[in-house]
């Protein structure tokens, strides 16, 4: 008995010394973190339109007026200090930081702003971000280090919106000498000067890009000294990178995980994308206008057999339209459909189709024949493809897997609306894509769903300025979505980080969302 | 001779001028467009500047005529992706290329030509057969395969060599940290390659081994060296070099794998990214610099030919 006590108290000590050690463990200066581009960045210009590995590295060298928090996914003040916008929502005006600087040492004032969002607005431009901004009926400075914006329309997702990527801020005083954003070639591809985090060392384009700490960055210096974007194209190199200590952070695939498992070097989380997989409908298409029957489609997966098959199991189900990780908005009151294929047949039974002597359902002579659309090359969609045409064939529909270039018929069915269901990824970043995705005339509504109850909510949700309101609203529109079936959210998506196990303060998140806050990281010396 | 490589550069200008000409109408006309435009969620006001500023609205005849013209003027055209000079971004990766290919040639002449000569000195011997068991492993291994087991081993379980890259990030130039990362992408890129001259090598000595004018050597009492320095290498180096001709360009350009899996900034991995985002001027301008590779390559052999063998006249 006096043996187990003291085994007691020492580890009573010992993990009291844990602790007080773990709180003494303040973030320490110093290091260079690699971390790997898959292809090479096609732009170091963020407003112009440019794929992930430019996103990633412009993340860390210019500065947009709000940022989601990747540690909260809360929306948070960036360049601006703080913003305000009158009674109805359609003048917008933000405060920019007196301690911002451009890496070359000219303070960000709010000329830059200006010059920034009139570029965008510019058609000729070319800008990612022009339709953020169709809205804006003219921007006006206020002062040195305040911007007005004035729309055309109330606007409550504005600084949302902001916060997306490509409305970074441009340094005027470069740019004015070109004409258009895109001939200043060589700030775009090797030279650029932003007002982030990192400044640019030396850039090799094709091998690697090497930044510096920005000493005068706003939200103070960051600890480490500095990074390197190394372009390794292959995953599996990547992976090896990591094992042999050439790269410090990167996103793996599940199937890679055993590479690294049991690894000391190594550490791996696991990170919520904010995205997920849909099964859409084209919801003109007469065929799946009546409820029951996408209530019937709903019950014919079996979601988690498909998670588990594709992934495998790096995910999760749900029938919510926005991520777990996003906690700020409060969990609808809903149930998960689960896989019922009794359920499915009795629904599409009610609704008028039964099966012919082939075990095809029919109704007034038709078949239920429908193509499901999926881009090639994206493995994932591929396999869901085939599973989903077996699930449906299983209650008696008729289904053909259609695979089509993403670049070409697959965009253009999306885009003009001919295809019958196809597959794709929807992300929730932040609020304003709710309206994107699911308002009649939402810009991504690719869909075509269309429901004056969530029409009424989304312009509810847009006449206030109020966050708890906005959260609440959020809630009320996934139940109607919930009710109504605009879509079928098969999983939502989850990776791997692999990062040098010394590597600390890092969010669980996707590395481009990550950079904003890449001065909170650091690296624990040996 | 003269007349001969006059006559042979026009009929390169015309080859070369069908091959590019092939190659903007398979990018034109294949399915799927440029990888910028392949988000869905672009809008279609921004999706039509950018098609217009690339011109990319214009049929694709007219896109063809006008990337022709300015060819004539000597300008290869700005990437699409990149939006800088087709030339400046060949130029870049050029020197990285031919230094990967200069290495994997130097491994595959040294080692398969010496290998192919033991192999036929000693026919059916051990050794032979040891050699022949080798160029088969290497001949039936896929280049990424060899590539990944050589990474695990020498960067991740030794710790000897760099896992990929070109050079230390932040080391100013130095040559055993170039070879370093030079060592493992240049051995994948001549295993094939090596093997091949190999069995060539050795084929073709046991034939000229086996013909009178060797057993007339020998019976003159010449050395056994001077039969083989002599009278068998000369000769048997004319099937080598036709080996040797098509070689070039498949180390120049067709590195595409080995320096994807190496992240070895070359002209192969910078095609493979072109092609797979549809960067039509990048890729005719790297169509150009490889078919032009091609064409001097043989250009040389032909010369080479008629060096080795002077009853080869043009």
């Amino acid at each position: 008995m006096r043996k187990q006590l003291a085994v007691l108290v020492s580890l009573a000590l010992s993990l009291g010394g844990l602790a007080q050690a773990q709180q003494a463990e303040q973030p320490q200066r110093g290091g260079t973190v690699q971390i790997a581009l898959q292809t090479t960045p096609g732009s170091l210009n963020p407003v112009l339109p440019a794929e992930l590995a430019s996103n990633i590295i412009n993340w860390t060298m210019f500065s947009p007026l709000t940022v989601v928090n990747p540690y909260t996914n809360q929306l948070e003040p960036y360049l601006a200090e703080r913003w305000e916008t009158n009674a109805n929502l359609t003048e917008w005006t933000f405060y920019i930081r007196r301690n911002a600087f451009w890496h070359d040492g000219r303070p960000v004032t709010s000329e830059d702003v200006k010059f920034t969002f009139d570029k965008i607005r510019d058609p000729e431009e070319g800008a990612n971000n022009l339709p953020d901004f169709r809205r804006v009926r003219e921007i006006r400075t206020i002062g040195p280090y305040a911007v007005r914006i004035f729309l055309t329309q109330p606007d409550a997702f504005l600084d949302d919106r902001l916060s997306l990527g490509g409305s970074e801020i441009l340094p005027r005083h470069i740019f004015s000498q070109f004409r258009r954003l895109r001939d200043a070639t060589e700030y775009n591809s090797r030279t650029p000067i932003g007002s982030g985090p990192f400044k640019m060392k030396r850039a090799v384009p094709g091998q690697f890009f090497e930044l510096e700490a920005n000493p005068q960055f706003f939200l103070g210096r960051p600890y480490l000294d500095g990074l390197v974007f190394r372009v390794v194209p292959d995953g599996n190199t990547r992976v090896t990178q990591v094992l042999a200590g050439q790269l410090d952070w990167i996103e793996m695939e599940p199937t890679q995980i055993r590479a690294v498992q049991g690894n000391p070097r190594v550490k791996t989380t696991n990170f919520d994308t904010l995205r997920y997989q849909i099964f859409a409908w084209n919801l003109k298409n007469p065929l799946f206008q009546d409820l029951r029957v996408r209530e019937a489609m709903v019950h014919a997966i079996d979601r988690r057999r498909l998670l588990q098959t594709v992934t495998p199991g790096f995910g999760y189900v749900d029938d919510a339209f926005v991520p777990k990780a996003v906690t700020w908005i409060p969990r609808p009151n809903i149930q998960f459909r689960e896989f019922n294929p009794q359920r499915a047949r009795q629904l599409m039974a009610e609704a008028g189709w039964r099966p012919n002597a082939q075990g095809i359902l029919e109704k007034d002579g038709k078949p239920f024949e429908f193509k499901i659309l999926v881009d090639r090359g994206n493995t994932q969609r591929e396999q869901i493809g085939l599973i989903l045409q077996q699930f449906f064939q299983d209650i008696g529909m008729k289904v053909t897997y259609d695979v089509a270039e993403r670049g070409g018929r697959w965009i253009q069915e999306t885009q003009q609306g001919t295809f019958e269901t196809r597959l794709a990824e929807f992300l929730m970043p932040n609020i304003d894509w709710m309206q994107r995705l699911f308002s009649s005339v939402g810009q991504n509504n690719s869909q075509f769903y269309n429901n004056p109850r969530v029409d009424n909510l989304l312009a509810q949700m847009r006449s206030t300025p109020n966050r708890a309101q906005h959260a609440n609203f959020m809630r009320q529109i996934q139940e109607e979505l919930y009710a109504t079936f605009p879509n079928i959210p098969l999983y939502f998506m989850e990776r791997i980080l692999a990062t040098n196990a010394r590597l600390q303060g890092f969010p669980a998140a996707n590395i481009k969302d990550a950079m904003p806050f890449i001065h909170r990281v650091w690296l624990r010396s040996n | 001779m003269f007349q001969y490589l006059v006559k042979q550069a026009a009929a390169s200008v015309l080859v070369l001028l069908v091959v590019v000409t092939i190659t903007f109408f398979l990018i034109g006309l294949a399915p799927g467009g440029l990888g910028l435009l392949a988000d869905p969620n672009m809008d279609p006001e921004v999706r039509a500047n950018i098609q217009r500023n690339l011109g990319l609205d214009q049929p694709l005849y007219m896109q063809y005529l006008n990337w022709m013209s300015n060819i004539l003027q000597g300008d290869l055209g700005r990437s699409f992706t990149f939006n800088r000079p087709v030339l400046d971004m060949i130029l870049e990766r050029l020197s990285a290329t031919l230094l990967l290919g200069a290495a994997a040639l130097l491994i595959t002449v040294v080692v398969g030509f010496s290998a192919g000569v033991i192999a036929a000195r000693f026919p059916n011997s051990l050794l032979d057969q040891v050699l022949s068991f080798i160029s088969f492993v290497l001949l039936a291994t896929p280049g990424f395969w060899l590539g990944i087991l050589l990474i695990i081993v020498f960067a991740v379980l030794l710790g000897w060599l760099p896992a990929a890259g070109m050079q230390t990030v932040g080391k100013s130039f130095d040559i055993a940290d170039r070879l370093s990362y030079l060592v493992m992408p240049a051995i994948v890129l001549a295993a094939g390659t090596t093997a091949e001259l190999m069995r060539y090598t050795r084929s073709s000595w046991l034939e000229i081994m086996n013909l009178d004018y060797i057993r007339t050597a020998r019976s003159k009492g010449l050395a056994e060296r001077v039969v083989h320095n002599k009278h068998v290498l000369r000769n048997a180096l004319i099937p080598i070099l036709t080996i040797f001709g098509l070689f070039l360009p498949r180390l120049i350009g067709g590195a595409a794998v080995t320096e994807t899996l190496f992240a070895w900034p070359g002209m192969g991995s910078m095609a493979v990214a072109a092609a797979v985002a549809r960067d039509t001027p990048l890729v005719l301008g790297i169509t150009i610099f490889i078919s032009t590779a091609v064409i001097l390559s043989n250009l040389l052999i032909d010369v080479l030919y008629s060096i080795i063998d002077p009853r080869i006249r043009y």
